[in-house]
């Protein structure tokens, strides 16, 4: 489903795992419309012809933009060695944008996502924050049934800098600085978790797919001129 | 080197001039030119230390005020050393600043609250809040007062010394608040079936958070009902929205599986002694 369609798009019609998405022409222009759980929208598209490029983004910007943050729980904890750094994987929650392009430019023009959504709170109501939330089981290896419509598989490294063991329970992440790549069969990301100490971590996103020949995601944030400044994310309220 | 001493080559260096005539002009000029530096110094000071704290309109206001000022003190200091006698302005303006202060005494309440209220920043623009009972958003806050848009769109001035003394109630302040509903069931419903049905409700909304862990559980058994008691977090962007919501959602679900809401009922025993004696008379 994901990729780049081209002009001429009367008619496009995509059906795939509960999403319905059509654009055809009205009168001079187009029109679009989309089903997913049986919310729908439609949108009339002021223009003889465009593409249509269908991508995974950045988490977090559907629906009412709650929040730029991402928390995953995972199913179970894991201890960590002291001065000791190793990988996981955990699976994301994917969302999927939806970009009109033309006159070599593009926008965003829909976004929706098959995940279930949740929030939760990261710290306390004073000084925390809010956080979109999924709870991941936890891989030594690449798994292969992640069906990349619904979730995505994330690589994090995990870099306990202490003398200690650590048990992580959960990561939080800024979505701003998501790197999504992707191929037909998999949407992954790839991330670190420097662990400073028992009750603080930072987290960063790394530029790159998890396999080789995954392309890289259109970037939701850059599509919107969002300057991006912070690039990492500090967790002081526990890991 | 004394005065005198730098008084007296200043006098021969320049001669033809009588010095004694031109010096206190000199160390006029040069107290004002110290307190032009001194002004410009503090109100540096003042910048960095209340940037974060005042928006840039007001800390403009405050610098200029606090600049001129020490000028005007300093330029009143100097007066005497040009031989103008002062003591004159002095009780004038004493007498003067006596009847202003006493006919303004509420606007300067007001003005010394608003600055304290911009330092403080219990509220903010766009702050959802509560003040001396009256709730609503903040639109503007002034030197002297503050502006709220009400529920019903009304526009609403408070003076700042009202604000600044009454208790504020901040809506927004915080991230996340809390839902909590008093459900009453008959005494004859299944309440695990209920809370089960409250529970599922809760997990299954997204903005119900996961996190502080939402509660639901019987609290109390009411002359008509047990209650049922739900308490859950919610962003605070999304509170009202939710609260609505899910509200109708559990009494939808209740019904559905039915479990009723009662309405007020009282239990009325008859003996029947004294029914079968009403009865025969």
């Amino acid at each position: 489903m994901y990729g780049y369609y081209k002009a001429p798009l009367n008619p496009l019609r995509i059906s795939k795992d509960g999403i319905y998405l059509q654009i055809k022409k009205d009168g001079n222009d187009l029109h679009y419309e989309r089903t997913v759980n049986n919310n729908s929208i439609e949108k009339i598209l002021l223009t003889k012809d465009c593409g249509i490029i269908i991508n995974p983004i950045e988490s977090q910007k559907i629906r009412n933009k709650v929040t730029p943050y991402l928390l995953i729980e995972f199913e179970k904890s894991i201890f960590v060695e002291p001065k000791d750094t190793n990988n996981i994987y955990i699976t994301f929650p994917v969302d999927i944008g939806v970009f009109i392009s033309g006159h070599k430019n593009y926008d965003l023009l829909d976004a929706f996502t098959l995940a279930k959504e949740k929030y939760t709170l990261y710290g306390n109501p004073r000084n925390g924050v809010i956080c979109k939330y999924h709870k991941s089981p936890v891989f030594t290896s690449i798994p292969s049934d992640v069906n990349p419509l619904i979730n995505g598989l994330m690589k994090l490294k995990l870099i306990n800098t202490t003398d200690r063991w650590i048990e992580v329970t959960k990561s939080v992440f800024d979505s701003y600085e998501m790197k999504v790549y992707f191929n037909e069969n998999l949407v992954s990301m790839k991330a670190n978790m420097k662990i400073l100490t028992e009750k603080i971590a930072e987290t960063e996103f790394v530029d790159s797919g998890i396999k080789k020949g995954m392309k890289k995601a259109l970037e939701m944030f850059e599509s919107t001129k969002i300057a991006v400044t912070q690039k990492k994310y500090t967790m002081e309220d526990g890991i | 080197m004394n005065l005198d001493q730098i008084f007296d080559i200043f006098t021969k260096s320049i001669g033809i001039i009588e010095a004694d005539k031109i010096f206190p002009y000199i160390l006029a000029l040069v107290m004002i030119i110290i307190s032009i530096i001194l002004a410009k110094g503090f109100s540096m000071f003042l910048k960095k230390s209340l940037r974060d704290k005042f928006d840039k309109d007001r800390l403009g206001i405050l610098l200029k005020g606090s600049y001129y000022g020490i000028i005007i003190i300093a330029i009143i200091m100097v007066l005497p050393i040009l031989g103008i006698d002062t003591s004159g302005l002095l009780v004038a303006g004493g007498v003067t600043g006596i009847i202003i202060g006493f006919a303004s005494q509420s606007i300067v309440g007001n003005l010394i609250s608003g600055l304290f209220i911009m330092a403080e920043r219990p509220i903010k623009i766009g702050s959802e809040v509560e003040i001396d009972s009256i709730r609503g958003f903040v639109e503007d806050i002034g030197i002297m007062s503050t502006i709220l848009r009400n529920y019903d769109g009304l526009y609403i001035r408070i003076p700042n010394e009202k604000v600044f003394t009454n208790n504020i109630i901040n809506v927004s302040a915080n991230i996340a608040r809390r839902i909590e509903y008093s459900i009453g069931i008959r005494f004859t419903d299944d309440a695990d079936r209920a809370i089960k049905i409250i529970k599922d409700l809760v997990e299954d909304h997204p903005y119900i958070l996961k996190h502080p862990s939402p509660d639901v559980f019987v609290d109390n058994f009411s002359e008509s009902s047990v209650i049922v008691m739900m308490r859950a977090w919610a962003p605070v962007s999304q509170w009202y929205e939710t609260k609505k919501e899910l509200l109708l959602k559990i009494k939808l679900s209740l019904e559905k599986e039915g479990i009723k809401i009662p309405y007020p009922q009282r239990v009325v025993w008859l003996s029947k002694e004294e029914s079968d004696k009403n009865t025969l008379n």
